[in-house]
């Protein structure tokens, strides 16, 4: 329990320097909040031109597909917000030898460096997922109490699929330090996210939910706020658990090839 | 004993890389490892409340050392103690009773007062509110920065930016403070505001470990001297020993009315002739009669000014390295 505290105080302190460091360039924070939350909109779009053409996902009404769209936009921007900072945080670190100041400090080094990467404008992915959500599910049958607390759950095992990405792409910049082409990997990995997995073949559906669980970030908690059962929903669970486990094995090992900069 | 460093050792793997095209392609599927040695079996102790400068040129392993002493690096083998943890491997408890400031690694945040970026620490260690104000007010008051501490850190000067990065290493109050080129770039008043501050707090039973190329840090701070070149400790000793590593020796440096062109005195060696009515000798204490010394060059030449020091303590690091 107080290290859960000790956690929380971390991240709240971290949150309080990042907002004075955002508002000490106010036209800077704003254009940045802008720029994703239209950045973000693309693939809702390019899914409203899917289906005004006549086109459809099958099995998938435009609403349905809005909602896992609203869904792995508000992961990510959830995830941007709180935590994913702690790739950019430690591979700049690393690469100024900067990374020396985080090791000296008596607390876990992965929490510091997402504490202290904390930065408000990238809320407006939030913001424009939470939109696209709020309208897919006001157009969907009402979920009972049982889809939104199987929902709230697969959200959070969404989002630590997120962080697992999140520990084995900073985890790689210990050693390939300076790799400024670590985030076009992660986002095209995770792009196949963005549309219901049905519509992949069957080995690259099972790549997506038993091997990397990318179907748990939107398509997961999505289905199951609609109503559905979807095939290998629990071992999917599972395989997310495994994942976030290995790549905290993943971190700690690279961690220990961490050579510094020169003195 | 506080720190125990045993044979301790540390080999970098570096990657060689010719300069060409055809070398950079060859590099991105076979590249020859070199095995550097930054550290070649050192061992030393100290004791608490001790100061101690470590001195040594570019690339002799001194910051190494102070990575692995910090628990930031891992040691390739050897044995460190360090109040009783071995700092890489208890890493999170050993490192809350340290502090560090690097002289060219800033823990402030730039666009933020330093006081806000005081409350992460704060945060990190834990400290009390009652302990923190104490702690703060203490600490701005030696440093002198009552004012500054509001300010932006962007808009402080170095020295100003510097005596906060001190505040910030030692706001949880440890026992052991890395020092690594603290007065880098800064003006003498600057600096010796620095210094009184270690002097205090070194009085205060706090260890330090100075390193530094400042040879009047170590000169006004250290009572002991650890050198360390190519990987191995060459020196550990004090002050006045090192002094007296090149033998009983004084630095003189004179003006004369005559010009001193024939100038010669048994035991003793011109080092810089500065013109013709001035110059800088040595002389060997052991062949050389001070008084006999002087007699002499005011009888032939007419001593205008007289300078006699130690030797600089750089002449004695230079034949050391």
């Amino acid at each position: 329990m107080k290290r859960v505290l000790d956690i929380l105080r971390l991240y709240s302190t971290g949150i309080r320097i990042g907002l004075a460091e955002n508002l000490a360039y106010r036209g800077n924070f704003l254009i940045r909040f802008f720029v994703m939350f239209l950045s973000d909109l693309l693939f809702p779009l390019v899914a409203l031109l899917v289906y005004r053409s006549g086109a459809a996902f099958p099995g998938w009404t435009l609403e349905e597909v809005l909602l896992i769209q609203g869904i792995f936009m508000m992961a990510k921007g959830f995830a941007y917000l709180f935590f994913f900072g702690l790739v950019w945080n430690i591979g700049e670190m690393v690469r100024d030898g900067l990374f020396d100041l985080m090791l000296i400090k008596p607390c876990s080094v992965i929490h510091l460096a997402a504490a202290t990467s904390f930065s408000l404008e990238n809320s407006g992915s939030l913001l424009g997922g939470s939109g696209i959500f709020i309208y897919a599910v006001s157009k969907i049958p009402k979920p009972g109490l049982w889809e939104w607390a199987a929902f709230f759950l697969l959200f959070l095992l969404s989002l630590s699929v997120l962080f697992s990405f999140s520990l084995l792409m900073s985890g790689t910049l210990f050693k390939w330090v300076g790799n400024s082409r670590i985030y076009e990997i992660f986002n095209t990995i995770t792009q196949f996210g963005l549309f219901p997995k049905t519509i992949y073949s069957r080995a690259f559906q099972n790549i997506l939910t038993y091997l990397i669980p990318i179907a748990m970030i939107a398509f997961f908690p999505a289905a199951v706020l609609k109503g559905d059962k979807p095939e290998g929903l629990f071992l999917s669970a599972g395989i997310c658990l495994v994942f976030l486990f290995a790549a905290r094995l993943f971190w700690h090992a690279m961690l220990k090839s961490y050579s510094s900069a020169g003195g | 004993m506080l720190i125990e460093v045993a044979e301790l050792k540390k080999t970098y793997i570096h990657y060689e890389r010719g300069g060409s095209f055809f070398e950079a392609v060859k590099s991105i599927f076979l590249r020859k490892a070199m095995p550097i040695e930054a550290l070649k079996g050192i061992s030393f102790t100290i004791e608490p409340g001790e100061l101690v400068g470590f001195l040594g040129p570019n690339g002799a392993g001194k910051s190494t050392t102070i990575k692995i002493l910090t628990g930031v690096l891992y040691p390739s083998s050897g044995r460190v103690k360090v109040a009783g943890y071995v700092p890489w491997r208890d890493r999170v408890k050993y490192v809350a009773g340290i502090g560090a400031v690097f002289g060219q690694k800033s823990q402030l945040i730039w666009d933020i007062p330093p006081v806000d970026a005081f409350l992460m620490n704060k945060a990190i260690y834990r400290i009390s509110d009652k302990e923190y104000r104490t702690t703060l007010n203490m600490l701005v008051s030696l440093l002198e920065v009552e004012r500054h501490i509001k300010t932006p850190t962007r808009q402080l000067s170095l020295g100003e930016r510097m005596r906060c990065e001190f505040i910030m290493a030692m706001l949880h109050r440890p026992q052991i403070v890395f020092l690594d080129e603290p007065t880098i770039g800064l003006d003498v008043v600057a600096k010796e505001k620095i210094r009184s501050f270690i002097k205090k707090m070194n009085e205060q039973g706090v260890t330090f470990i100075l390193t530094t190329h400042d040879l009047d840090d170590v000169e006004r701070l250290a009572r002991r001297v650890i050198l360390i070149n190519r990987g191995e400790l060459i020196f550990d000793d004090t002050i006045g020993a090192l002094r007296g590593y090149l033998g009983k020796k004084k630095f003189v440096t004179v003006r004369t009315a005559k010009p001193l062109v024939t100038v010669a005195f048994s035991g003793m060696r011109v080092l810089n002739p500065l013109s013709e009515y001035q110059m800088e000798m040595e002389l060997d204490m052991e062949a050389v009669e001070l008084n006999a010394f002087i007699r002499y060059l005011d009888e032939e030449y007419g001593i205008k000014d007289l300078i006699i020091e130690e030797p600089p303590i750089e002449n004695i690091l230079k034949s050391l390295y």
